[in-house]
């Protein structure tokens, strides 16, 4: 079904991939959303995608956004590529420019998500090998932490301090000379 | 679809956790690295690419030619590596090193002014400006380009005039931290300058003003000074050891004629008093100050108890070769050109650098 369309363009958008969630639920996307996505893409590329993807390891929940995200990312690809022929130099920059800040804009609202999800996120993005997308969560995590004492941090992401006193003492000790 | 509400982030897999830190700064990772035991493991692994040493050991800093200009490169004898950082602006390749200590680095700028940069974290506090000393001005020379006067109490009428990329390499001689700038108003920053060895500090980091040490009861000099160390119990001195003694190390150089003349680059050439000239190392005196006695006492190599000693145009440093240090030689002195003349006699030809034992009194 993928040779019916107009074009090169249409082509892609047609071929569809079923992804199902550890909860059985099914998902359509279009191949080009689904190859942001390095593990589908393999699938794909093995022909093994027929009757649609299992991803054990992620929730419909989860799976909804991260789509989500990469039907965006996806879009904005193809956006790009389309244009790059049919503007001048300075018209393709101007274009360019609003899809970066387009994309920023969805990314900062995409991220304004709770830590729960966050961490269900970071783990599909790397199951999943979503470059953009494990870079984006992980540096959400980064800016959370900065300028947090180590208290704070362990309140904010709900971790229990096991190290011993001994063991305590012993990294400040191997941290603290940086400070002083 | 509510349940894990709050996921213990202890359980995410190590290289993710590991992924987070690589874009934390310095500081905010060494915190990062005290949360919980996973944490840690993380924490080390980007450690060991990102500073590899755990310790204030010594360390050589300098700057690659093949490197970008504000990327230094730090080889530490303690981890046995070489890794690099990147710096605040300016490039620190501009810079000149004046001296340190306490894990931080003095620079000037080619605008002759300083900063103490912390360059394991990045760290860096500006400290007084050529013009908070006694004797310089900023003005503008008859083209109207910006210049240093520098007056002289002999000749107060005529100052000298100086570029701003010159300045430094005439005024400063040497600067000593009391403590880490981190510290703040604790910190005395102690410069030893033109004229003849002259001494400001700057007690509280930051205030742009820099006070002349003037002659008086506990400083009968006030020029002629060299070097310098801090010393919490005694002020400035030369040498302190850990064990609470305080050194006073001579070294005596000598000149030498060479058959071959150094080469010289053409646009250096009038830089170079004597090509056929070089300054080494002849003998090396340690000495124990008996403050109370006032006296000078001869000590060996053995007194130095398995110190190595670092002599050179920084601060001086002694450094246990016991626990952290193997590779570095008991009882020697580690040596490289110690002032300016030196390393202006030197400056094309051998350096003045070697390792003295003072138990077998041989120079390598």
């Amino acid at each position: 079904m993928a040779s019916a369309g107009s074009g090169d363009e249409k082509a892609a958008a047609a071929a569809m991939i079923t992804l199902i969630s550890s909860d059985n639920e099914k998902f359509e996307v279009t191949e080009a959303t689904a190859t942001l996505s390095q593990t589908i893409r393999h699938m794909i590329e093995d022909g093994c995608t027929d009757g649609g993807v299992p991803l054990p390891n992620v929730t419909s929940k989860i799976l909804a956004r991260v789509i989500e995200y990469c039907k965006k990312h996806a879009t904005a690809a193809a956006g790009e590529e389309g244009s790059s022929s049919s503007f001048s130099d300075a018209a393709f920059l101007e274009v360019d420019r609003a899809f970066l800040e387009e994309l920023e804009e969805f990314d900062d609202a995409f991220l304004e998500v709770d830590r729960a999800t966050l961490f269900d996120l970071i783990l599909a993005a790397n199951y999943l090998d979503i470059k953009g997308l494990l870079n984006l969560t992980c540096q959400k995590v980064a800016d959370s932490v900065k300028g947090k004492t180590p208290e704070q941090i362990r309140e904010m992401y709900n971790i229990v301090n096991d190290l011993t006193p001994e063991e305590e003492a012993e990294i400040r000790r191997e941290t603290q000379w940086a400070f002083e | 679809m509510d349940a894990a509400v709050y996921p213990d982030w202890s359980g995410l897999p190590e290289d993710l956790t590991a992924m987070v830190m690589r874009r934390l700064d310095i500081p905010n990772l060494f915190r990062a690295g005290t949360i919980c035991t996973a944490w840690y493991a993380a924490y080390s692994a980007v450690r060991r690419v990102r500073i590899p040493i755990k310790d204030s050991s010594p360390c050589l800093l300098y700057s690659c030619a093949g490197d970008d200009p504000d990327i230094a490169t730090l080889y530490s004898p303690t981890a046995g590596t070489t890794f690099k950082v990147r710096l605040p602006a300016p490039a620190f390749r501009t810079r000149h090193v004046l001296g340190g200590g306490h894990g931080w680095v003095v620079t000037a700028d080619e605008a002759s002014s300083l900063q103490a940069l912390n360059p394991l974290t990045g760290t860096q506090v500006d400290l007084p400006p050529a013009t908070g000393l006694h004797h310089i001005e900023s003005s503008t020379d008859e083209q109207g380009r910006p210049v240093y006067s520098v007056y002289d109490k002999l000749y107060p009428d005529t100052p000298g005039l100086y570029a701003p990329r010159e300045l430094r390499m005439y005024l400063y001689h040497r600067v000593v931290l009391s403590c880490s700038p981190s510290a703040g108003r604790d910190c005395i920053v102690l410069l030893l300058h033109e004229q003849h060895g002259e001494m400001s500090y700057d007690a509280r980091l930051g205030d742009g003003r820099c006070t002349l040490v003037t002659g008086n009861e506990t400083v009968p000099w006030n020029f002629g000074y060299r070097t310098a160390a801090y010393n919490k119990d005694d002020g400035f001195c030369i040498a302190f050891a850990p064990w609470d003694d305080t050194l006073h190390v001579s070294r005596h150089t000598l000149l030498r004629t060479l058959t071959d003349p150094v080469q010289v680059p053409q646009e250096h050439a009038r830089e170079v008093i004597n090509p056929c000239l070089e300054s080494y190392t002849d003998e090396m005196e340690l000495y124990k100050v008996d403050i109370d006695g006032g006296k000078l006492a001869k000590i060996r190599g053995l007194d130095l108890l398995r110190h190595a000693l670092f002599l050179g145009f920084n601060s001086s440093i002694l450094h246990s070769t016991k626990d952290n240090l193997p590779r570095l030689k008991p009882n020697c002195a580690y040596l490289a050109d110690d002032n300016w003349e030196q390393i202006g006699i030197n400056m094309f030809g051998c350096r003045d650098l070697g390792i003295r034992n003072f138990e077998t009194y041989k120079n390598t």
